[in-house]
């Protein structure tokens, strides 16, 4: 048992993904989508109509021929079994794929209470959320430096840079 | 004589007191921030934007410049010490610095690359002063047809040399158009891929795909080394300086390597890691002891060290005097300067002729506050790296979130910078080079113009692009880096083949 999981392993580290093909779909298949869209956007009303139209749709068209051709050039079976080999992915592939996709979360939720609890509140829960990503054992260091990292370019940018950061309701910094 | 005249006034702007405070103090932090692993002079520059954006202009572009050379002479550091490079043109350090440093020579390895960056960016400063007027005053022959033809030029050329693959940096410089067109059309005012978000109508600021690309999607590369664990650098050194015969041997790599380096700089998309590499693998065909190469020689460090800084002042060439950045570092320091209202292109040495000198005296000042910075005070710096990368990746992309609401005081632009940081993931993870893209979302809207503006002028003829001797030699060089890459496959095949018949 423990030499088939060697095996299966040692033949996870040997496989070389390839998505060649897949990466040529992917980018006609979004320049089919950007070119149908050029052909949605309003005329303009002053001069030519189909003025703002031209270059994206040069760009559309050069993307479609581009990814037509990325396609013929990849070896479309290697890119099949790449896919496949997705759901195998090692463990170190599986965390780093979680660590981004936490970030992504963490940055779309400091979007949404960035003006409304202010810069060095919202700033200090991004960053001890990032921390503990890092170092999930360290929160009393992790928090220390969440709060002085906030504190410092708050005071950084608003003193000595002049640029207005958020302000934290009630208490006004 | 109206250059040294020139000159002379850029030295009284670049010697107040103001602005060597903010060279010596861009290059610190450059050094510091191209030391770390990963982070390059354009994500430094990227992150440490925010600092400019209250100085005027002269200032801003001085402390750019600065936070630039400092991240060309630090990336070196961590190749040298750690056997990591800070960015892709510190890559041939690692060659031999890192034996230097493995066989007990870390001091004469740190001196070298030190030296070497000094020498070499201060060859590339003469070049500068000698080529930047008669450059810029070419430009102003240019119409728009020309500048439309230019700009095809600049990112054709900058996708054929993502080396070996050519179609992934024309598709990488399409998006880059593409993103471009986001926004209200300047010309006829009719609204574009904005989906109805009023933020998009005033496009998307290439600042945020540049931040997005490098700084966050570097972070996102670096979780799998995170994970890996950190090597630790050699901290504590001796004196830090060459012998007499480690200098004999490097002097002349130096001295031929700068100018291999700054016209390697000046060409739309070469940039720094190819011109070390190239400067290396020259040294090693010229050198007597091809064999020491890779295993210590020092030569085999100076000679691309000299070239990489060479290049990085090559790289402001093209964006100071026609308005098109070379390099991703230049684009981001473009990018800020349109920002503060400056138009970089040929008439910014005669409408701004203190912006313009103030930042070529500034090259000769900062690259001997660096060379002084680097070589005394090495010991101490290197000490940034061992700041635990579980601490650095977190503040990297704070300072990224704070960088981008000071570009546009809206937090919209945080799921812009998510978008783009997994966009930068995702075309390393692919192999599709992210420069192309960067570059062509810098000059795609002005290239969209010229183009129009042009077809408005010649009444709807496309023959405005094949009018002048200028616009046929602009496609002529065009076709030329398109079919280049293939001829020299074609070249180099034939012995191969032949070889392989022989056999």
């Amino acid at each position: 048992m423990t030499t088939k999981t060697a095996k299966v392993e040692s033949q996870k580290a040997a496989f070389k993904p390839d998505y060649n093909a897949l990466m040529g779909f992917v980018v006609a298949a979004f320049g089919l989508v950007y070119l149908i869209m050029t052909f949605n956007l309003k005329r303009s009303a002053i001069g030519d109509p189909l003025a703002p139209l031209y270059f994206p749709i040069g760009l559309g068209s050069m993307l479609v021929v581009f990814g037509i051709i990325q396609i013929f050039r990849s070896d479309i079976k290697k890119s099949i079994d790449s896919i496949k080999q997705m759901k195998n992915a090692s463990e170190h592939d599986k965390k780093i794929n979680r660590m981004i996709a936490f970030t992504c979360g963490a940055g779309v939720v400091y979007a949404l209470v960035f003006e409304h609890l202010g810069f060095v509140l919202s700033t200090l829960g991004f960053m001890l959320a990032m921390l503990t990503l890092t170092d999930r054992k360290a929160f009393t260091k992790n928090l220390i430096v969440a709060a002085v990292f906030s504190l410092s370019i708050y005071l950084l940018f608003t003193n000595a840079l002049g640029i207005p950061l958020p302000k934290m309701p009630i208490i006004g910094f | 004589m109206d250059v040294l005249t020139n000159l002379l006034h850029g030295f009284s702007i670049a010697l107040q007191p103001y602005h060597l405070l903010l060279v010596t103090l861009g290059g610190i932090l450059g050094t510091i921030v191209g030391m770390l692993p990963g982070l390059g002079p354009a994500t430094g520059v990227a992150v440490l934007l925010p600092i400019t954006f209250t100085m005027g202009p002269t200032a801003a572009l001085i402390t750019m410049t600065g936070i630039y050379y400092g991240a060309m002479f630090g990336g070196s550091r961590s190749s040298i010490l750690i056997n990591t490079p800070g960015d892709g043109a510190a890559l041939a350090a690692t060659f031999d610095g890192y034996p230097m440093a493995m066989k007990g020579k870390a001091e004469s390895a740190l001196a070298i690359s030190a030296i070497a960056s000094f020498i070499g960016g201060l060859i590339a400063a003469i070049f500068m002063v000698a080529l930047a007027t008669p450059v810029s005053r070419f430009a102003l022959k240019f119409g728009p047809a020309e500048y439309f033809l230019l700009m095809v030029a600049a990112l054709s050329m900058t996708a054929s040399m993502s080396k070996g693959k050519m179609l992934k940096g024309f598709i990488s410089m399409v998006f880059g158009l593409m993103i471009a067109t986001v926004g209200i059309d300047a010309m006829s005012g009719s609204k574009r891929f904005t989906f109805g978000v009023l933020e998009l109508q005033t496009g998307i600021d290439f600042l945020i795909v540049i931040i997005g690309i490098y700084a966050l999607g570097e972070v996102f590369k670096s979780f799998s080394a995170l994970l890996k664990g950190q090597k630790k650098a050699q901290t504590d050194f001796g004196r830090i300086w060459v012998s007499k015969k480690e200098w004999d041997r490097s002097k002349w790599p130096i001295l031929r390597s700068a100018p291999l380096g700054f016209i390697i700089g000046a060409l739309p998309g070469a940039g720094g890691t190819m011109a070390s590499l190239m400067a290396y693998n020259n040294e090693k065909q010229m050198s007597k002891n091809p064999d020491e190469f890779g295993e210590g020689a020092i030569e085999g460090l100076a000679a691309p060290e000299s070239a990489n800084n060479a290049a990085s002042v090559g790289a402001l060439i093209p964006m100071l005097t026609l308005g098109i950045p070379g390099s991703g570092t230049t684009a981001v320091m473009m990018g800020a300067l349109l920002m503060l209202g400056i138009q970089p292109g040929p008439l910014l040495f005669t409408q701004h002729p203190d912006i313009a000198w103030g930042l070529i005296a500034s090259m000769f000042i900062g690259n001997l506050i660096l060379a002084v910075v680097n070589i005394p005070l090495a010991g101490l710096l290197v000490r940034v790296l061992a700041i635990p990368a579980k601490i650095l990746y977190p503040v990297v992309l704070g300072l990224s979130f704070v960088g981008a609401y000071a570009i546009s005081n809206s937090p919209v632009e945080f799921y812009l910078l998510v978008v783009f940081g997994l966009a930068g993931y995702l075309m390393k993870k692919v192999d599709i080079p992210t420069a192309p893209m960067i570059l062509a979302c810098i000059v795609g809207g002005t290239m969209e113009q010229s183009f129009r503006q042009a077809i408005r002028i010649s009444d709807g003829s496309l023959g405005i692009f094949v009018g002048s001797g200028l616009a046929l030699g602009l496609i002529a060089l065009t076709v030329g880096s398109v079919a280049f890459p293939f001829i020299k496959t074609a070249f180099t095949k034939k012995p191969e083949e032949k070889m392989a018949k022989a056999s």
